[in-house]
């Protein structure tokens, strides 16, 4: 059982009928620490943490490993996926690397790199990769919601004041 | 006629509820609102003003959470930042005979505190065209009728909008509009010159540009154009029950609001003919309580409105109270939709805006006006905006590397996108009633849905998707993708009629003063009233006819008459 169910059993136990307006609490436990939660295991840790800066390595802002994309990932899958979802992306997992993730991190850069390229060119082809496609939009999503990846990849303003139309020079780069 | 405990019981405290508190509250009638949602406090929005990193899975919901809500789940605002005002559909179900998607708020407020925001007048058209096409009951009410009731709910509410002098949605008091963006400008001029029964206008939104001395007496001051509104904004920069109609009311010292209270009936009292109160269920200990008043204003939402009247029956009215002719649950309407298009518009890449504006175009209904479409009766507007991509597309799209960083910093082409909203036809047939047996927790009688579309929607909708194609290509855009998926009813979440008003008790529920033709101090006023649905958003009708059936509630009191 996984913390998330165990604390929605509390809730349950303790008489709060209404699960659903019970969230803020859960929510809270929940928060996410931004530490792994130990759900994957050092060398997937590390092959997710590999993956994610290939596809957002550093440049003039922070990669996706210095965003803490990689312990989000091990975060989502611990506590969001239902066990079966969560299983078969761990399996997969293995299967991007050709059954070895020891294997796939042996290999040189610049091989990991077309590796990664290969599956990311299969994307929207009737043979892409459906673990490729789910571990890029988990990187994607954890960068760009990530405080560094809203705040310093992509430009976040919580309250903007009143809508105005600027020029793109103005903010240079994407809201969030 | 005093030994009641309150002057006036509201049913719920919505867009309709809350309207009718303030109103009463403020003329110094003792109020109790009843509300079947949780209490939600105006500045005690739990996810307001969160970063999606301080939300435990980025705004996503866990798939037990959407067990529980399977039907809301599909509500066009539903994600982790708003799910809690939102029902637990499993605590609160309903049959569907025929598919209705039922959205439903969870909390004071009612939906208001959710909307889309979208205020539009309806017009003299919309008064008429039930008598004009012979399509459900006669309208007992014109435009000239509720116009003074729009003019003075406007100003409390703050619309912002501009001044077009058209026919087909009349102006209003307005504060000023939102701008259109540089590509809507453009766009404006190409598709006002190509189709000149076409108008292109800032969306009329309730969203304060300016705010005015009664706003800020609330503490309501200017939009920051943060879109969250569905979580609840503490700038009471979006019009709501909660931020706005529920203070007013609470500031007169008149007002008693019980959260958590499920009404079951209205009481009737046959010796004198009248409601004498209301039986609800406190939700948390399950105790079932009555209260008594002078007057019961019916405003708990379209649907459950109808489902609680006809669920108070007596020796007078088995059928539901003020129900003799089988007229309670008729006509149950929503807008139609699914209709539309969108499509890329090419340069403007040095432009962009700060903020996230919270409403973008309108397009009026220009079908059925001056001239017979031969397809389908009446007609339909368009909700519209152009806006910049943003870096969503990376979630799916392919791309490794700095270069792929690069360019989800920036922003991508701009769309732009249009959404038809139909005005469906009232159907005697289509209709909802109580389930004969099936009960939910606290005791009350299931709703039954039976409301369909026909092909009049049908063939409006295809119209939609043919005119918003055609407009996307006389304004030079590319790539256009035409949309054509028809919702089932209660998807455009405008669900009106059920209790209708009309000329005779034999036809319709009201009167033309939203009075009950039978029991005179029952009063609806909620979509429930409403004989036909126009095309445009009803939420500021709803409130006009609330703060207009208030008014002559107050006469009929203070003359002793109910």
């Amino acid at each position: 059982m996984n913390r998330r169910r165990f604390l929605i059993n509390i809730s349950a136990a303790l008489g709060y009928g209404a699960l659903v307006n019970d969230a803020a609490a859960l929510d809270a436990a929940l928060a996410f620490s931004g530490k792994p939660s130990g759900f994957l295991g050092p060398d997937e840790l590390e092959f997710v943490s590999q993956v994610s800066d290939i596809i957002i390595p550093k440049s003039d802002t922070p990669s996706a490993s210095q965003a803490g994309v990689p312990a989000y990932i091990d975060f989502y899958l611990s506590e969001f996926l239902e066990s079966k979802a969560r299983n078969s992306f761990v399996e997969g997992l293995r299967e991007l690397c050709n059954e070895s993730i020891q294997e796939f991190l042996r290999l040189s850069e610049e091989h990991k790199t077309e590796l990664i390229q290969s599956l990311d060119d299969r994307l929207g082809s009737s043979d892409e990769s459906t673990v490729y496609k789910q571990l890029k939009e988990l990187i994607v999503i954890g960068y760009y919601t990530s405080q560094v990846g809203a705040t310093q990849a992509l430009r976040y303003d919580p309250v903007p004041g009143p809508y105005k139309e600027i020029k793109l020079a103005e903010v240079g780069r994407a809201w969030l | 006629m005093s030994n009641t405990e309150y002057d006036v019981i509201v049913v719920g405290s919505g867009m309709s509820g809350a309207y009718a508190a303030k109103e009463f509250c403020e003329k110094g009638y003792k109020t109790l609102v009843l509300e079947r949602g949780e209490m939600v406090k105006h500045r005690q929005y739990k996810t307001e003003g969160k970063a999606p990193w301080q939300m435990p899975f980025r705004g996503d919901v866990p798939e037990e959470f959407k067990a529980e809500q399977h039907i809301q789940k599909e509500v066009y605002i539903y994600n982790d930042y708003t799910r809690h005002h939102l029902i637990n559909d499993k605590d609160h179900p309903y049959e569907q005979k025929r598919p209705f998607i039922w959205y439903r708020s969870a909390t004071v407020g009612g939906k208001s505190l959710i909307w889309g925001r979208q205020s539009y007048r309806w017009s003299k058209l919309d008064f008429e065209s039930n008598k004009l096409d012979g399509n459900g009951i006669d309208w007992p009410v014109r435009y000239e009728d509720i116009e003074p009731w729009y003019d003075r709910v406007e100003p409390f509410v703050g619309i912002s909008g501009s001044y077009e002098g058209l026919e087909v949605l009349p102006d209003g008091k307005f504060l000023p509009a939102l701008p259109l963006n540089v590509v809507e400008r453009d766009m404006k001029k190409k598709i006002e010159k190509t189709f000149p029964d076409r108008h292109f206008i800032p969306a009329r939104v309730a969203h304060l540009t300016q705010p005015q001395k009664q706003h800020l007496e609330l503490g309501r001051v200017q939009c920051q154009a943060r879109s969250e509104c569905p979580r609840g904004c503490s700038f009471g920069a979006y019009y709501s029950s909660n931020s706005a109609a529920l203070p007013a009311a609470e500031r007169t010292g008149n007002m008693t609001l019980v959260a958590n209270a499920q009404v079951q009936e209205v009481l009737y009292d046959h010796a004198s003919g009248r409601a004498t109160g209301v039986a609800y269920v406190d939700m948390r200990s399950g105790e079932r309580k009555q209260v008594s008043a002078r007057t019961v204003f019916m405003c708990a939402s379209t649907l459950a409105s109808v489902q609680i009247l006809l669920n108070s029956k007596s020796e007078t009215f088995p059928e539901g109270i003020g129900n003799r002719f089988d007229v309670l649950g008729r006509y149950v309407m929503d807008h139609c939709g699914g209709g539309g298009a969108s499509g890329m518009v090419p340069g403007y890449l040095e432009d962009y805006y700060k903020g996230r504006r919270p409403g973008g175009v309108y397009i009026p209904r220009f079908r059925n006006i001056n001239s017979k479409h031969g397809k389908f009766e009446r007609g339909y507007g368009f909700q519209c905006g152009a806006s910049r991509a943003g870096w969503h597309w990376a979630k799916t799209g392919k791309g490794i590397g700095k270069a792929f960083k690069e360019k989800v910093s920036q922003p991508g082409n701009w769309y732009f996108t249009m959404w038809g909203f139909g005005e469906s036809l009232p159907r005697y047939e289509n209709r909802i009633y109580l389930h004969p047996s099936k009960k939910d927790k606290w005791g009350m009688p299931l709703l039954v849905t039976d409301v369909a579309y026909g092909e009049n929607e049908s063939a409006m909708v295809r119209d939609m998707s043919d005119t918003a194609v055609e407009m996307l290509e006389a304004a030079g855009l590319q790539n256009i993708r035409r949309f054509e998926g028809e919702a089932p009813p209660g998807g455009a979440i405008h669900e009106m009629g059920g209790a209708c008003m009309g000329h005779s008790v034999e036809t319709s529920y009201l009167n033309k003063w939203n009075q009950c033709h039978d029991v005179k101090n029952l009063f609806v006023t909620d979509g429930a009233a409403f004989s036909s649905v126009s095309c445009v958003n009803p939420s500021i009708t709803f409130m006009a006819f609330t703060a207009r059936a208030v008014d002559y509630a107050d006469q009929q009191m203070q003359q002793g008459l109910i």
